[in-house]
C-alpha cells in the first residue's frame, strides 16, 4: 500500500499532503479521469464510485485546498530561510557570553546524564544554550505554521507533533509524543471540511488499519519534510 | 494566561534513551530533566506572532524536545570522542555531531558563536576594560570636567528645591542671573570668565552649607539671589 502510494507521488505531481490527497481520493478516480483508471484499479474504487457532479465539485475542492496548502508549505520555507540569515546577524552582536537565555548548569546536567559521556569542556554548554535556541525557535515555527492550518491562535501539542513528523530531522523526537497526537495530525492533513461526503470513507480505513498507523505517518512524513529539506538531502547523498 | 508559572512538571512519557539514560533520568529530580519551562516559553514566544498564545501541554513538550535534543547530539560527540581515545567534550565535536545527524543549518551560525566565545574568554582583561567604560557611560554629565559633574549633580537638587520655594519674582531673577552671568552691569568678556570662576567657588560654598538645616540652606538660596552678597562672599 505504501510502496503504491509512493510510486503515484511522481507521476500525481503533488509534494507535501498532497500524497495524503491523492491517497485520499483514489477511489474516486475511475469515475472521474480516463487516464489514470488504467493504472489504479481497485475493488475500493469501484465501490466508492459517485456521480460526475460531485466528484467534479469534490476535485474542485482539492485543488483549492492544495493551491491553499502550497502557498501556506512556501511562506514557510521563506520564514525559514528569514530565520537562519538572521542568526547570523544576531551572533555578530553578541558580545556577552555570560547571559544566556538558557542556564548552563542545566545543560551540563543533562549531557552528564549519559554514563558514557566523562568531560565536558567549557564551552560545550555555551555553543548548546545557543543550539538549543534555534532548536525551539525552528520547532516553534514549524509547529505555529501547523497551527494556523487549523485557524487557531492557540499552539497545541498535536501542532509540535505534526511538526515532528513532517520534519526528517526531528525523527527522533517521534516517541516523545503519543500515538494520539500523531493521528490527529494524519486526520488533520485530510480535508475533511470540503471533503463532507468523503469524510466518513476517509476515517473507516485506518481505524481498519491501526498497526499501518506508524508506517503511514512515517511515509508521510518523509513525503512532507522533502520539498522543505531537499537542497539538503541532495547534498547528503 | 499573561504570566508564566513553573509549576510541577507532569510525568510523561520519556523518550527513547537506553536502559542506562533511563535509569539515570529517574534517579535524578524531575526539574532537573528538563531546562526550566519559563526559559523555553519565553524562547517559543519569539518565534510567533504577538496574538498567539502557547497551550500548557504544548511548552512540556518542547522541553522534553529540547531534552531530547541535547541528548542526541551528545551521544553523537561522545561516541566520536570514545573512538579517537578522547575524554572531553568540546565545541567542535558537538558541531560535527549536528552535521552528522542532519542539522547543518545550526553549524554555520554556530560556528561564529564558537569563534566569537573563544576570542571574547580569550581577551577576558579587554573585557573588563569595557565594563568600566560602561560605567561611565550612563553618568549624565554637564561639563567635561568630572568633579564638575558630581558637583552640579549634587547641587541640582537643592537648586529645583530652591526654584520651587521662590516666588515668581524671585524665580525670574534667578532665571536672568543664570549661572553664567552676575547681573546687568556685568558686559565684558574677561570679567565674565572671572565672574564664572567666582560662580564655580560659590557652588562650592553653597555644597558644604548642604549639610545644614533646610532654613539654612534656604537662607543660602535667599543669598544667591542678591548681586551685593555675592560680590561679598566672592571677596570673601
Amino acid at each position: 500500500m505504501d510502496h503504491q502510494g509512493h510510486s503515484q507521488n511522481p507521476s500525481m505531481g503533488v509534494v507535501g499532503s498532497g500524497a495524503q490527497l491523492a491517497y485520499g481520493s483514489n477511489p474516486y478516480q475511475p469515475g472521474q479521469i480516463t487516464g489514470p483508471p488504467g493504472s489504479v484499479v481497485t475493488s475500493v474504487g469501484t465501490i466508492q464510485s459517485t456521480g460526475q457532479p460531485a466528484g467534479a465539485q469534490l476535485g474542485q475542492h482539492q485543488l483549492a485546498y492544495q493551491h491553499i496548502h502550497q502557498q501556506q508549505q512556501h511562506q514557510l520555507q521563506q520564514q525559514l530561510q528569514q530565520f537562519w540569515s538572521s542568526q547570523y546577524q544576531e551572533i555578530e552582536k553578541v558580545t556577552d557570553f555570560k547571559n544566556h537565555s538558557l542556564p548552563l548548569a542545566r545543560i551540563k546536567k543533562i549531557m552528564k546524564a549519559d554514563e558514557d559521556v566523562r568531560m565536558i569542556s567549557a564551552e560545550a554548554p555555551v555553543i548548546f544554550a545557543r543550539a538549543c535556541e534555534m532548536f525551539i525557535l525552528e520547532l516553534t515555527l514549524r509547529s505555529w505554521n501547523h497551527t494556523e492550518e487549523n485557524k487557531r491562535r492557540t499552539l497545541q501539542k498535536n501542532d509540535i507533533a505534526a511538526a515532528i513528523t513532517r520534519t526528517d530531522i526531528f525523527d527522533f523526537l517521534v516517541d516523545i509524543v503519543p500515538r494520539e497526537d500523531l493521528k490527529d495530525e494524519v486526520l488533520a492533513s485530510i480535508p475533511r471540511g470540503t471533503m463532507p461526503v468523503a469524510g466518513p470513507a476517509d476515517a473507516l480505513p485506518y481505524c481498519y488499519m491501526p498497526p499501518q498507523h506508524p508506517s503511514q505517518v512515517g511515509a508521510a512524513g518523509v513525503i512532507m519534510g522533502k520539498p522543505v529539506m531537499d537542497p539538503n538531502m541532495y547534498a547528503q547523498q | 494566561m499573561t504570566g508564566t508559572k513553573r509549576n510541577q512538571i507532569t510525568t510523561s512519557p520519556v523518550g527513547s534513551p537506553t536502559s542506562g539514560n533511563i535509569s539515570d533520568s529517574y534517579s535524578s529530580k524531575e526539574q532537573d530533566r528538563f531546562l526550566p519551562i519559563a526559559n523555553v516559553s519565553r524562547i517559543m514566544k519569539r518565534a510567533l506572532p504577538a496574538n498567539a498564545k502557547i497551550s500548557k501541554e504544548a511548552k512540556e513538550t518542547v522541553q522534553e524536545c529540547v531534552s531530547e535534543f541535547i541528548s542526541f547530539i551528545t551521544g553523537e560527540a561522545s561516541d566520536k570522542c570514545q573512538r579517537e581515545k578522547r575524554k572531553t567534550i568540546n565545541g567542535d565535536d558537538l558541531l560535527w555531531a549536528m552535521t552528522t545527524l542532519g542539522f547543518e543549518n545550526y553549524v554555520g551560525p554556530l560556528k561564529l558563536y564558537l569563534n566569537n566565545y573563544r576570542e571574547t574568554e580569550g581577551e577576558k582583561s579587554s573585557t573588563s576594560m569595557a565594563k568600566q567604560e560602561e560605567l561611565h557611560s550612563p553618568t549624565h554629565q554637564h561639563q567635561t570636567n568630572i568633579d564638575g559633574v558630581v558637583e552640579i549633580n549634587k547641587l541640582l537638587p537643592h537648586s529645583v528645591a530652591a526654584a520651587t520655594k521662590a516666588s515668581d519674582f524671585n524665580n525670574t531673577t534667578f532665571s536672568a542671573g543664570g549661572f553664567y552671568s552676575v547681573g546687568p552691569h556685568q558686559v565684558t568678556a574677561p570679567k565674565s570668565f572671572t565672574e564664572m570662576g567666582g560662580l564655580n567657588g560659590y557652588r562650592e560654598s553653597s555644597i558644604a552649607q548642604s549639610a545644614l538645616s533646610a532654613d539654612q540652606i534656604q537662607d543660602a538660596s535667599g543669598n544667591r539671589m542678591m548681586p551685593p552678597n555675592l560680590r561679598y562672599r566672592v571677596e570673601w
